[in-house]
């Protein structure tokens, strides 16, 4: 009897030891998602190389962390416990700070308020000062090489939650950083672009001036964004001061009757990220919808978008396609929203795309300022100063000075080694990151308070000469053609068989695609009209 | 692979049992040892070759020892087959240390500093050694016979329960259940309860608790941070006042403790769920009375090794108080050596070795008189600051936190009140003081040592159930940490 019942109780036992396994194999319970991004744990492959380096071990042990069964319920469970017995969670040590009154702010947002954000991305506060005022110098520039263009660069800085609901942070930021001078770049990036001229609009004022007049929450008690309502009056003022900039009449954002509910996605978004079984107390929110007041006689400009987060309650909110004719977003200047032909902002024409767009709006909030437009600015300006040729020609340079820089070339030879890398892609890596971080020593004209430089292409729009620019594209096509081996074997291919030189079946083939692209309207020759006259709906 | 992974408690671990009890007595000790290799090939697949490649070798040395007549033979044979494993280890864990100290001296009586690669430091390599060396010297003593089969030889090098982190078992406690052992329903029951015990006190109190000692101190070793965050870490504790200072210190008294405690407690455990039963490590140490008793209480097993085969073949006592001290300090200035190769482990060993000998001059007998109470508390509070310098490699980071402890500049409930450090603190308090009263005691012998009855034993399973469950969640959720969006 007592064997019986030891056995009973081990294969019990057998049972909770395998219950993840037999889960995983046949997902025999569904739960709901875990909530939030994470960032993906892939299996790794095994090699003999992968397996000796202990890389395969550890990429296994993360991709397990992540894949294993009964996680999404164990997961909350714990984080209930932790919730209701400490008022604490996990998430904080990446995303998520609890204030007082179980408000939720994310770490940088606390960290800004107390101005100790930017130790954490600068030596001292000198040196990232020195970092801004150079993004507001590259932001002047860029502002006026664009306004020939009929293009209106501006920045908009929207306020963190912490900016507005300070009140309810907690005491102390979350960074110990002792160092004594402490700052934030929304103070200083202001002062700069009022000095040197740049347009913007920081809605942090707006939002400070009505806090005490409204009776609906900027912030929502547990969210890291604005809530959904405050967007849309804050979109309403976004549309407002275009029409100022620009000259123009534009259609109104109009705010349709509000409800109070209870808290909607996203105005939650940090509580989500909790990850708990039960939601918690939360307020009433008011929520609204928004139209535009269908005016024929307003303009459609085209609005291109690069900023972060804050920017999605717009987005998601605002009819955008009746007030602009095209609204691409460029998250974070890397991924591309709202753009049927572009997905990835490495691979547009950075060129045509700023001087089709009638306003260009650098959206960022206070918290993500010190990202210095994530690389925009520098990369736009190159663009328009700068050839291609003459870009790679810098390349080729720096290349060849850490090539001839023996002691340079053999610590990037090492880390080829250690990365499993080529030399060659670590030493043009190298020149890209130098490129990249001061682009002004490499290209002269950008030290010039306004360049009055301009790239060939830049400089066809202005002189809007089709012939020059129909070269330009083809000049574009022939170094993809020469930098891709496959389209290169296939040119060959038909140079041979059509009895031609390499060069000119190249040239032909370009030739042939710029015209196929502007046959469809994927490309169009710079219109005359179009940077003095918005366009009509 | 460490026993507080996924892939262990989710993976390895069911699957061996499944295999291993599946399998007839005859072949265990063949799926015991493929399961070992596998579990050390998985953190140390360069070490593999090296650990196998020394067992064999020592495994036939120590044969041809036995065998031979000639006793000048016999002494070069054991000699080598003590050579080779320590002969590793000083390599592998003292070659960077020696190398750096080397360069050092080079450096100041101006000579170029000698090149050398970074050497990667075995896993396990301290423990795997000492017992092949017990192996050895056992069989060289007569205490016991050599092994006949080299499988069961390599076995007790490699078994999996205890490669990693011990506890050290002599060869002569553990060579009959190698070769012959019956693992009842009751131990597989009652190993299982003590794995999971060992696992709550790694996960629910080591791990947490040493999150915030790590977020104080950063991280033991310096070498993988830039000047600035070693910047950061000096003015971090020069920021802190006096009870934050004694909050981390103690901290770390009880990290070190549940941590290490805990794996042996795991180890023990899954040795008797099949049939093993591993010497004890830990005897609630921070009840002691003297540095001289923490010392029969910590590590047990690693005091004892350093006792048998260290302490009385310099002479022990055996020659003279002047020779004894000495013998002493040795003894604990290698103990710390052996925790690490740096100069913060030998000053935590050498103050360990002082206060062994002022409990042999005058300090145990004042201990004694003062009453159990008084000489526990500072006997914990001596260990605790000797424990600074362990943490802490930096020796003007130790010291400063030692001054910051003294500081007498006290706050209340620092660290923002942070509730699940202090409610562990008080938990992992009461855990290690228990035993002072006899209720405690009685806890313990219930929980470690007795056979359950039916009734107890479905209460065991089920806590013990649940808290594997518990465990599993603590572990991940504590490395969870979702965005909103995916940022750039």
């Amino acid at each position: 009897m007592k064997k019986h019942f030891y056995a009973i109780l081990c294969g019990i036992l057998a049972v909770v030891l395998f219950a993840s396994l037999i889960q995983k194999a046949t997902h025999l319970f569904s739960f709901p998602k875990l909530k939030g991004v994470e960032v993906p744990a892939p299996m790794p492959s095994l090699s003999l190389k992968s397996y000796t380096d202990g890389s395969f071990q550890s990429g296994t042990e993360a991709y397990l962390k992540q894949h294993f069964g009964f996680r999404e319920p164990l997961l909350r469970c714990y984080n209930q416990y932790l919730w209701d017995f400490y008022g604490k969670t996990y998430v904080t040590r990446g995303i998520l700070i609890v204030g007082k009154d179980g408000w939720l702010y994310e770490p940088w947002a606390v960290d800004d308020y107390y101005q100790t954000h930017f130790h954490k991305h600068a030596q001292n506060a000198d040196l990232m000062k020195q970092q801004l005022a150079k993004e507001a110098k590259r932001v002047n520039q860029l502002q006026h090489i664009l306004e020939p263009y009929g293009c209106h660069l501006f920045a908009c800085i929207v306020p963190s939650k912490d900016l507005i609901c300070p009140e309810h942070l907690p005491d102390k930021p979350v960074t110990n950083y002792q160092d004594t001078t402490r700052m934030s770049a929304r103070f200083f990036l202001e002062e700069e672009y009022t000095r040197l001229g740049v347009n913007h609009l920081n809605l942090e004022h707006y939002f400070l001036r009505i806090k005490d007049t409204i009776d609906y929450m900027p912030f929502p008690k547990t969210g890291t964004h604005w809530s959904k309502y405050a967007a849309l009056h804050a979109a309403d003022t976004l549309v407002r001061y275009m029409e100022h900039l620009g000259g123009i009449n534009m259609q109104n954002v109009i705010v349709g009757p509000r409800t109070l509910t209870d808290v909607q996605e996203p105005d939650n978004d940090l509580e989500s990220l909790l990850n708990l079984i039960r939601p918690l107390p939360n307020f009433k929110y008011y929520y609204a919808s928004a139209t535009t007041d269908n005016d024929s006689t307003a303009d459609r400009p085209r609005l291109l978008t690069v900023g972060d987060s804050f920017w999605w309650n717009i987005a998601n909110q605002v009819p955008l396609n009746n007030i602009f004719s095209s609204y691409p977003y460029w998250y974070y200047n890397s991924t591309i929203y709202y753009d049927k032909a572009n997905h990835s902002v490495k691979d547009v024409d950075l060129v045509h795309e700023l001087l089709t767009s009638d306003f260009v709006n650098l959206f960022y909030s206070t918290t993500q300022l010190y990202k210095m437009n994530n690389g925009f600015t520098k990369k736009a300006l190159m663009a328009l100063c700068y050839d291609p040729e003459e870009i790679d020609a810098a390349f080729g340079r720096i290349e060849k000075g850490i090539r001839a820089d023996s002691a340079w070339l053999g610590k990037l030879e090492e880390r080829a080694k250690n990365e499993g890398k080529e030399l060659d892609a670590v030493v043009h890596g190298t020149a890209q990151w130098l490129i990249d971080t001061y682009p002004e020593n490499y290209f002269p004209a950008l030290n010039d308070s306004i360049p009055t430089k301009r790239s060939k292409l830049a400089q066809s729009y202005l002189d809007m000469d089709s012939t020059a620019f129909v070269e330009m594209e083809v000049q574009k096509i022939i170094r993809e053609i020469k930098g891709n081996p496959s389209q290169m074997a296939s040119v060959k291919e038909k140079a041979e068989k059509n009895n031609k030189t390499l060069e000119q079946a190249i040239r032909d083939d370009a030739v042939w695609i710029v015209k196929r692209r502007l046959e469809r309207g994927d490309l169009q020759i710079p219109n005359k009209d179009r940077s003095h006259k918005p366009k009509q709906q | 692979m460490v026993f507080s992974s996924n892939i262990f408690l989710l993976y390895f671990m069911p699957a061996f049992f499944l295999v291993y009890f599946l399998t007839p007595k005859k072949v265990r000790n063949y799926v015991l040892l493929l399961a070992s290799l596998i579990f050390y090939a998985w953190g140390a697949p360069e070490f593999i070759f090296q650990l196998v490649g020394s067992t064999v070798a020592n495994f036939f040395l120590v044969k041809w020892m036995c065998k031979t007549e000639k006793k000048g033979l016999k002494k070069l044979l054991c000699g080598l087959s003590i050579i080779i494993p320590i002969g590793l280890l000083v390599f592998y864990k003292y070659g960077n240390f020696t190398m750096e100290n080397l360069n050092a001296i080079l450096g100041l009586t101006g000579h170029a500093p000698l090149t050398w690669k970074h050497i990667m430091l075995p896993i396990g390599i301290s423990f795997f050694s000492f017992q092949s060396v017990t192996y050895t010297l056992d069989t060289y003593r007569g205490v016991n016979q050599p092994m006949e089969k080299l499988t069961d030889f390599v076995l007790y090098i490699t078994m999996f329960p205890q490669l990693i982190a011990g506890p050290i078992i002599r060869y002569c406690d553990v060579a009959d259940q190698i070769r012959s052992r019956e693992s009842t329903m009751d131990d597989r029951l009652q190993g299982f309860f003590r794995f999971v015990i060992g696992l709550c006190k790694k996960i629910l109190i080591a791990d947490v608790i040493g999150a915030q000692v790590d977020a104080i101190l950063g991280p033991a070793n310096f070498s993988l941070l830039n000047a600035g965050q070693v910047s950061d870490i000096f003015t971090r504790v020069a920021a802190l006042d006096s009870t934050s200072a004694w909050i981390v210190s103690l901290a770390y008294t009880f990290q070190i403790y549940f941590d290490f405690a805990g794996y042996s407690d795991m180890a023990i455990g899954l040795g008797r769920m099949m049939g093993f039963r591993f010497p004890e490590n830990f005897d609630n140490p921070y009840t002691s009375r003297s540095i001289t008793e923490f010392w029969r209480r910590w590590h047990m097993t690693l005091g004892a090794f350093i006792m048998n085969y260290l302490y009385i073949p310099l002479g022990g006592n055996r020659k003279g108080k002047g020779r004894m001290y000495f013998n002493l300090w040795v003894c604990f200035l290698l103990s710390g050596l052996w925790h690490g190769a740096s100069w913060n482990f030998v000053v935590w060993g050498a103050l360990h070795g002082l206060f062994i000998c002022a409990d042999k001059l005058f300090l145990g007998k004042v201990m004694k008189k003062i009453g159990t109470v008084p000489s526990v508390i500072l006997t914990f509070l001596t260990v605790n600051i000797i424990w600074v310098f362990f943490r802490i490699e930096d020796f003007g980071l130790a010291w400063l936190l030692i001054k910051r402890m003294f500081a007498f500049d006290f706050a209340w409930l620092p660290f923002g009140g942070n509730a699940q450090l202090y409610v562990t603190m008080i938990v992992a308090a009461l855990f290690s003081f228990l035993t002072l009263t006899k209720f405690g005691q009685k806890v313990q012998e219930k929980a470690y040592f007795t056979v359950f009855t039916d009734r107890q034993s479905i209460a065991v399973w089920i806590v013990a159930a649940c808290a594997f469950v518990f465990c599993v969640a603590a572990l991940n959720a504590t490395s969870f940490s979702p965005f909103i969006y995916f940022r750039f």
